[in-house]
């Protein structure tokens, strides 16, 4: 029996870049060979579906599951790239109390005697879909933009998870944190209109698993359906690759935190 | 009564009550003077930046010999600048009536500590980082942090404080009156530092010097060296 590790990815604001690093962990784990669900936990407003193109093919979703109109392998889609990848897709209709703590749990508990991974992609926020997504927890990427407001949420879902998730009320051993920071633009931090890494990291106080670069090949990636770590050429797919190196031990050096080079910027 | 319960004994209750301490500023008047109040707070009020406005405050008249007139102005002149008095100390019960009029309770006469009370020697320790949006509050004792207070965070002691890392965020010591408690932080960015509750917010407050210790002198915040 395999019993999943539950990683969630939070970061309090909004449009940082959670659902892109979902999709993009998951799809690298995976790739890895373990067993992965990514599920969406932003009831309402469901577009991991989107970013890992299997939107036409949701027919039941993970609030079917909490309510039992669908069992887990009915609801559960299988990624078409690759075998070790499956979605829980948010429901659009129901609102998000349908979320409820012991719903989520029975699901997580299923799904953690099959699965290696379970990858929950939280809503902004501190509310229920949020806290919800976190409370199970084993480990938690914290994804920031290198700015003050999303470092300040950032702070604050740190201080959710440790006293607020199951871990921290059964007082077990601590939810593992990670802080991705992600849309990081050299060239903007050189001018001082962004935080640097270094002083994300000082504020925030944990360690660094990634630096994701903003990059044009998000988009293009999120617009045709892919998560953008398939895409082995651009910098983000790279930088997302590094992220799942770290994940499981290896040491590797950050990439693309420098300014780009004269050339680089003419030519690149 | 037979199977038919009535529907009232089934329900849980409603609401539960809770009697808990909640941080307050308290403006102590020291003069009777409407105009030069009105003045002083409106400036207060500009200089906080948002600390006193929609934020609950108590009037502290101490012995001031109070009538009913001045102390109706002080109360309106407050809150029409956004404050919310809830409650007056006052010795004397000659204006309960007043008191009852514009809505405040009375909570007597502010029970001034003994110089030489020090705070007791219990300190409470928190060994982490204290984040936005946390608050934590060191009742009767002195506050010792192993950490960051996050911009956002507030600690609060009636004794001292000490940050073992970058106070960031609001740090109160002394909090139920003490002018000889004081504040202790490595490096000093803080939103906000009071002590006996005379405060200073962001500008007041000098960054970049590391190490600091704050104390209170003649009424005023000293930033200085730990010796
Ligand atoms: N590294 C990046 N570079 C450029 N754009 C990005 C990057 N990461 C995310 N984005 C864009 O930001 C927007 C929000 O991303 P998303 O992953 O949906 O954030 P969240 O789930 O936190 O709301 C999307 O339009 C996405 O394409
Ligand atoms: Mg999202």
């Amino acid at each position: 029996m395999t019993l999943a590790q539950i990683i969630v990815v939070t970061s309090g604001k909004g449009g940082v870049g959670k659902t892109t690093t979902s999709a993009a962990v998951a799809m690298g784990l995976a790739l890895q060979g373990k067993k992965t669900a990514v599920i969406d936990f932003d009831i309402g407003l469901r577009n991991l579906d989107i970013i890992m193109d299997c939107e036409r093919r949701v027919v039941y979703d993970f609030v079917n599951v909490i309510q039992g109109e669908a069992t887990l392998n009915q609801a559960l889609i299988k990624d078409k790239r690759c075998e070790n990848l499956f979605i829980l897709a948010a429901s659009q209709t129901k609102d998000k109390t349908a979320l409820t703590e012991e719903g989520v749990e029975a699901v997580l508990a299923e799904l953690a005697e099959t699965f290696d991974y379970i990858v929950c992609d939280s809503p902004a926020g501190i509310e229920l879909g949020a806290h919800m997504a976190m409370y199970f927890a084993d480990i938690a990427l914290v994804v920031t933009n290198p700015e003050v407001s999303s470092v300040r949420d950032s702070d604050r879902i740190l201080g959710v998870l440790q006293s607020q998730s199951r871990r921290a009320k059964l007082g077990l051993d601590p939810i593992k944190e990670h802080l991705l920071i992600t849309r990081y633009d050299p060239t903007r931090v050189g001018k001082g209109e962004m935080l640097s890494i270094e002083d994300v990291m000082d504020i925030l106080g944990i360690p660094l698993i990634g630096v994701i670069p903003e990059s044009e090949s998000v988009l293009k990636a999120s617009n045709s359906g892919q998560p953008v770590i398939l895409d082995q050429k651009s910098d983000a797919g790279q930088a997302y690759a590094d992220v799942i190196e770290r994940f499981q031990g290896k040491d590797v050096a950050m990439r693309f935190t420098e300014r780009k080079g004269f050339f680089q910027r003419v030519f690149g | 009564m037979d199977a038919q319960q009535s529907p009232l004994q089934r329900q849980p209750e409603c609401f539960s009550i809770k009697s808990g301490q909640v941080p307050f500023a308290t403006i102590v008047l020291h003069r009777l003077d409407i105009a030069q109040f009105q003045q002083q707070l409106s400036k207060q009020v500009e200089l906080g930046a948002g600390l006193l406005v929609d934020a609950p405050v108590v009037l502290d008249f101490g012995k001031l010999p109070v009538g009913e007139a001045f102390f109706k102005q002080v109360v309106q002149a407050a809150r029409s600048m956004g404050l919310i008095i809830f409650a007056v100390r006052m010795k004397g019960e000659d204006l309960n009536a007043s008191c009852q009029q514009l809505r405040v309770a009375n909570l007597g006469p502010a029970h001034v500590k003994p110089a030489k009370e020090a705070p007791s020697p219990e300190r409470t320790r928190i060994v982490r980082q204290v984040r936005s949006g946390q608050q934590i509050y060191a009742r009767n004792t002195s506050l010792v942090i192993f950490g960051h207070v996050s911009d956002g965070a507030e600690v609060i002691a009636d004794g001292d404080i000490y940050v073992h890392g970058n106070l960031r965020g609001k740090a109160m010591a002394g909090a139920s009156g003490n002018t000889n408690a004081m504040i202790y932080c490595d490096q000093l960015h803080a939103q906000l530092v009071s002590i006996n509750g005379i405060y200073a917010v962001n500008e007041k407050i000098p960054i970049d010097r590391g190490a600091t210790l704050i104390s209170l002198s003649e009424n005023q915040l000293e930033f200085g060296d730990p010796q």
